[in-house]
């Protein structure tokens, strides 16, 4: 297989030409020398002396080290070696490649593979790239050579709307060979490409990221379905809030490729959620807006009896409760709720009852007061107009006037456009005292209002002048209530959007990219009001946010993609998959990997000439090596005798006598262990009880370990086995301890007190080194006696209950002593403390 | 392992040294009895008259008032047993090759300063060549012994040379043999680093100079230098084993990761044994 060189950087091989000179400062140069004084040397007579080595490395090294430097420096030239593809190559190539919504989410792949396949073509190939998706006429077909190819498509992006293949189709160029990079994923549009394509390569990349295809608001959270596409197993759902904080993640498991989620939110993170996400690109956004959204509303109603069909209410609720979330409230506890939107019917509120509910309005809140009996009596202090007690009746028995019914509607007001109900008539009304600045938004047939607001801060005050019962008219009992109630649900959220019925076109304000990131739209979109409930993600209606006046509503590509989407895999029928291109191999990596592991051969062979491999290779191993397993715990210790039978006997004891301390301190001691103490460490172990009868001498390393051993804290408990004095040995084998002067230890010293208080050893005198006795802080090495304690204690030996009790308290006090040392030497001085303290001492 | 003991401290452990042994070889050079003669002494001999002519401080007035005579008080005559405490403190004993172990000048040290002061607790005398006065408190704990060999004033049957040091000089070893010529007696306490002994070095080593006056040199395959230095140490160590072993003097080699303790005991043992 034939293939081609080259280079990334070239310029960067005339560095090469300095490598003789490399040459002659590494001969120059010998290796580092390691210096040492060694006093003896001079045993070594002139002769013996070698003559001083020759200052140059030896050759092969120098010969090593400019390998080196030639590696890194071709290595960072970047040589790419380029195979030859098998088949012949085409003289142009069409690059069809796909970018709508749905190659977003692997975009970078797609270019790749693209630009992959325009490396690996000759250069005198030329190359046109033509994008499925595009703002505006199907792009021209322009031919260029394989740089502007790849700088195109580097140029090229996704866009966050469905790739028109058909169109694409209509306007393919001639003569040439076809390449087909696709996101991999059926659409109406594809059989036609593929028509249009027959004969050329193919190439997908399918899409990694699911889509959310239908979401919705419910009564207390989201619900919808996400369709992911094969072979995705879960996603996360996560609802952002506006700052970009996750309010609440759920995990989403694919059957057959979709969730259906259904999640509950409490009211403030729904207030607050702006999107849900499954991923990063458009399709796994679903953006939330105000229309969504399902308004929270605080019904009050008056002090009334009424039955529920004569209570206003009653009819608001039914009005709302398929568009918000109703609940019935007090005037007095209704400002703490989180709604921004509150609809009073007949509740004649005076200043300090109305007054937390205005601070709400002042700060954003809308009020919607229903007029009523009470009202006309007594006004209101959320009325947004003065208001003329009592009611205007028309077509009373004492009235000339028949009912009116409805005039029309402010054409600026959110009520505008409504259609005027024939059978509504109104026989009661509230009428505003005099003039004022409120607007109007709705009025009868005569002319006087029947909805009038205002500003109230940046909330709003409305009043409709009529009952939310029938009594005062038959509006409740027709559609144009609840028409106009729902007009007035969105001011809760934007209460500046008063005029959101108006006729004004839905500008795009923030585009939302492929990729899920906000863009400025590149022109401007506008979309007439009455079309934008029918508007789905396309170029000339790209998702984003749009805003008309005041009032701001989204466009989700979920809207493009239906309910019933579903990721269908890319028919191949009449294509061909792409020329296996093997793709360039770029050798730099490797060739510096090479010099990198030179470089570390270099060193370890500049170690060895210097001498210093074994110490570094050395250090390395200590520090490889594994630590050894820390003592387990704390473990009495015995010398061997050297007969097993004995060593069995004081084992026993010693066991005994852990289990006594096991059993009355709080030292619990594991099995006792035996120790040569010439060989095995010592230094774990607190006492070491050395059975002496027989052992007349100690060799000089013994008494070395053992003096290090005391020196570092231990103790020795030396058993001669009967009473010191002459015949005993002692002096011989205690001899090379080089200890100080011993003292008998009376029952003031420490180890007549250290647990217990011991007037006797259970074996005579005891010796431990003169000064120990606790004053003066010093702690005895060795304590010396004859006892033959392990008998003692482990009972082999027939004494008195009272002897053997004796000898355990002994060994508890040594222990104690050993561990503790002059600790409890204060207790010598107790009298004397008491005494000071005046107190007679028991 | 070794633990730092001090001078101190090995001297308590050996206890009083009586140099039993320079004491026996007076009484077998003078012949078998004892010297039961008046002379300078630490022991009572014997009272006698004074006589005429003699200073009166020499009057024992204690004696002498219990009668009408004038008496003098004798003592035994007692031998001028000596022992010549001497160190190498020489740049070349400043040495260890580990800073794990000590120096050899500490060990060197250590053991003539300990072995002195037993001998001083048993009432013999130490002198620091070539002084012949006797050293007394802090004085034995001093490093001894200046110049490059023990250089005794009048070598005698009765003196015993305590000399420690590596005696890598060419004429390190030359003071033995007129010493041991005199009668003298000695110890040779040869004090070696385990890197001496070993010689672990390998690959382009350069020596410095440790001595003034020593060449330093490199080395480029230290490995190769192996064998010729063994031979060399081993022809110091036979050189220092016949200087000692023709007047019967005591060689001991020191390593200085060795026990300080158990040469010290060794040394001991030989000063008292008859």
């Amino acid at each position: 297989m034939g293939g081609a060189f080259s280079f990334a950087v070239p310029w960067l091989l005339a560095a090469g030409l300095a490598l003789p000179f490399l040459w002659l400062l590494l001969r120059r140069l010998p290796p580092a020398v390691r210096r040492v004084r060694l006093p003896s040397i001079v045993l070594l007579g002139d002769a013996e002396i070698p003559p001083p080595p020759a200052a140059k490395p030896p050759w092969w090294l120098v010969l090593l080290r400019i390998g080196i430097v030639a590696l890194l420096l071709v290595g960072l030239a970047g040589p790419v070696w380029k195979p030859t593809p098998a088949t012949a190559p085409p003289a142009r190539l069409a690059i069809v490649i796909d970018n709508g919504w749905s190659a977003a989410s692997q975009w970078d792949r797609l270019v790749t593979a693209a630009s992959d396949r325009i490396e690996a073509l000759p250069p005198t190939t030329r190359f046109s790239i033509l994008p499925t998706a595009f703002d505006g006429p199907a792009p021209d077909t322009h031919w260029v050579d394989a740089p502007t190819a790849k700088a195109q498509l580097a140029a090229l992006s996704p866009l966050p709307w469905p790739a028109d293949r058909a169109r694409r189709a209509a306007a393919l160029p001639q003569d040439a060979a076809f390449l087909w990079v696709s996101d991999g994923i059926e659409d109406a549009g594809a059989p036609a490409l593929r028509r249009a394509l027959a004969g050329g390569e193919s190439l997908a990349v399918p899409p990694a990221e699911p889509a959310i295809r239908v979401a919705g608001r419910t009564n207390d959270g989201w619900s919808g379905q996400v369709i992911a596409p094969s072979g995705l197993p879960s996603a996360a759902l996560a609802f952002r809030s506006r700052r970009g904080q996750t309010l609440s993640s759920e995990p989403l498991t694919f059957e057959s490729d979709v969730a259906t989620f259904r999640v509950r939110l409490d009211a403030a993170e729904r207030a607050d959620v702006s999107r849900l996400t499954v991923g990063t690109s458009a399709q796994a956004i679903y953006l939330a807006d105000g229309s969504a959204a399902r308004p929270r509303v605080v019904v009050v109603e008056g002090p009334s009896n009424a039955p529920p069909l004569e209570s206003g209410g009653y009819y608001v609720r039914r009005a709302l409760e398929p568009h918000a979330e109703v609940v019935t409230g007090a005037l007095a506890t209704a400002a703490e709720d989180p709604a921004t939107l509150f609809v009073l019917t007949d509740v004649a509120a005076e200043p300090a009852q109305a007054k937390p509910l205005l601070e709400r309005v002042e700060k954003g809140a809308v009020a919607i007061l229903f007029a009523g009996p009470r009202i006309a009596e007594n006004g209101s202090a959320l009325s947004p107009v003065p208001l003329r007690a009592g009611a205007r009746a028309l077509g009373g028995v004492l009235s000339w006037q028949q009912p009116q019914a409805i005039g029309g509607f402010d054409a600026a007001g959110p009520l505008a456009g409504l259609a005027v109900p024939e059978e509504a008539r109104v026989s009661r009304q509230l009428l505003a005292a005099s003039d004022s600045e409120a607007m109007r938004w709705a009025w009868l047939a005569d002319g006087t209002p029947m909805v009038s607001a205002a500003r109230r801060g940046a909330g709003l005050l409305i009043l409709v002048h009529t009952a939310a019962d029938p009594s005062w008219s038959t509006l409740p009992l027709s559609g144009l209530f609840e028409a106009m109630l729902r007009r007035l649900l969105p001011l809760g959220t934007n209460p500046d959007s008063v005029d959101i019925a108006g006729a004004k076109p839905w500008v795009l304000e923030r585009m939302l990219g492929a990729r899920g990131e906000w863009q400025e739209p590149a022109r401007p979109v506008t979309i007439p009001a009455d079309r934008f409930d029918a508007a789905t993600a396309s170029a000339a209606t790209p998702p984003g946010l749009y805003r008309s006046g005041d009032a701001r509503r989204v466009i989700n590509l979920a809207g493009a993609l239906g309910p019933r989407f579903s990721f269908e895999p890319l028919g191949t029928e009449g294509l061909r998959p792409a020329a296996e291109a093997a793709p360039p191999v770029d050798i730099g990596a490797w060739l510096i990997l090479a010099a990198a592991l030179l470089a570390l051969v270099d060193i370890l062979v500049a170690l060895r000439l210097r001498g210093a491999l074994a110490p570094v290779a050395a250090a390395v191993l200590l520090m490889l090596a594994p630590k050894p397993a820390e003592a387990a715990d704390l473990q009495l210790a015995y010398v061997r005798t050297g007969s097993p039978a004995a060593d069995a006997g004081i084992a026993r004891g010693l066991e005994t006598l852990g289990q006594t301390l096991t059993r009355r301190t709080s030292v619990s001691p594991g099995k006792p262990a035996a120790v040569d103490p010439a060989r095995d460490p010592l230094g774990a172990y607190p006492v070491l009880y050395w059975p002496a009868a027989n052992v007349r001498s100690m060799s000089p390393a013994t008494a070395l370990r053992l003096r290090a051993y005391i020196a570092a804290g231990g103790l020795v408990l030396f058993d001669f086995g009967r009473p010191l004095g002459a015949g005993t040995g002692a002096r011989e084998l205690l001899e090379p301890l080089g200890l100080p002067a011993l003292s008998e230890v009376g029952s003031e010293h420490v180890l007549s007190r250290s647990f217990y208080l011991l007037h006797s050893h259970a074996g005579g005198a005891v010796w431990a080194e003169a000064g120990s006795e606790g004053a003066d802080g010093r702690v005895s090495g060795v304590v010396i006696g004859g006892g033959d304690w392990a008998s003692l204690w482990s009972g082999d030996r027939a004494v008195s209950p009272q002897q053997r009790e004796q000898a355990l308290r002994f060994g508890i006090n040594l222990v104690m002593y050993a561990l503790t040392g002059t600790y409890k030497a204060d207790q010598v001085h107790t009298r004397a403390l008491l005494e000071r303290m005046g107190e007679k001492p028991r | 392992m070794s633990t730092p003991l001090d001078a101190e401290r090995i001297a308590a452990m050996l206890g009083p040294l009586r140099l039993t042994r320079a004491r026996a070889r007076i009484a077998r050079q003078a012949g078998a009895h004892p010297r039961r003669v008046a002379g300078p002494g630490a022991e009572f001999w014997q009272y006698r008259m004074l006589n005429p002519g003699e200073a009166a401080d020499k009057v024992d007035w204690r004696r002498s008032g219990r009668s009408d005579e004038l008496y003098v008080r004798e003592r035994e005559r007692e031998d001028p047993v000596r022992l010549w405490l001497w160190s190498d403190a020489s740049a070349s004993m400043d040495y260890a090759s580990d800073e794990a172990l000590p120096r050899k000048k500490t060990i060197a040290d250590m053991l003539v300063a300990a072995l002195g002061l037993a001998a001083y607790e048993a009432g013999e005398t130490c002198c620091a060549p070539p002084d012949p006065r006797p050293l007394r408190g802090d004085a034995l704990l001093a490093p001894h012994g200046p110049g490059d060999a023990p250089r005794l004033s009048a070598p005698g049957p009765a003196d015993i040379v305590l000399a420690a040091g590596d005696f890598l000089g060419r004429q390190a070893l030359d003071w033995i043999a007129p010493a041991a010529a005199a009668g003298a007696q000695g110890v040779v306490i040869a004090v070696a680093d385990p890197a001496e002994i070993a010689f672990p070095f390998s690959g382009r080593v350069h020596f410095d100079a440790v001595e003034p006056g020593d060449r330093p040199f490199e080395a480029g395959r230290a490995e190769a230098l192996g064998e010729t230095y063994a031979a060399a140490w081993a022809a110091h160590r036979a050189r220092l084993a016949a200087a000692c072993d023709r007047p019967g003097w005591l060689l001991v080699d020191a390593v200085t990761s060795d026990d300080a303790a158990a040469h010290a005991a060794r040394i001991a043992g030989w000063l008292r044994a008859v």
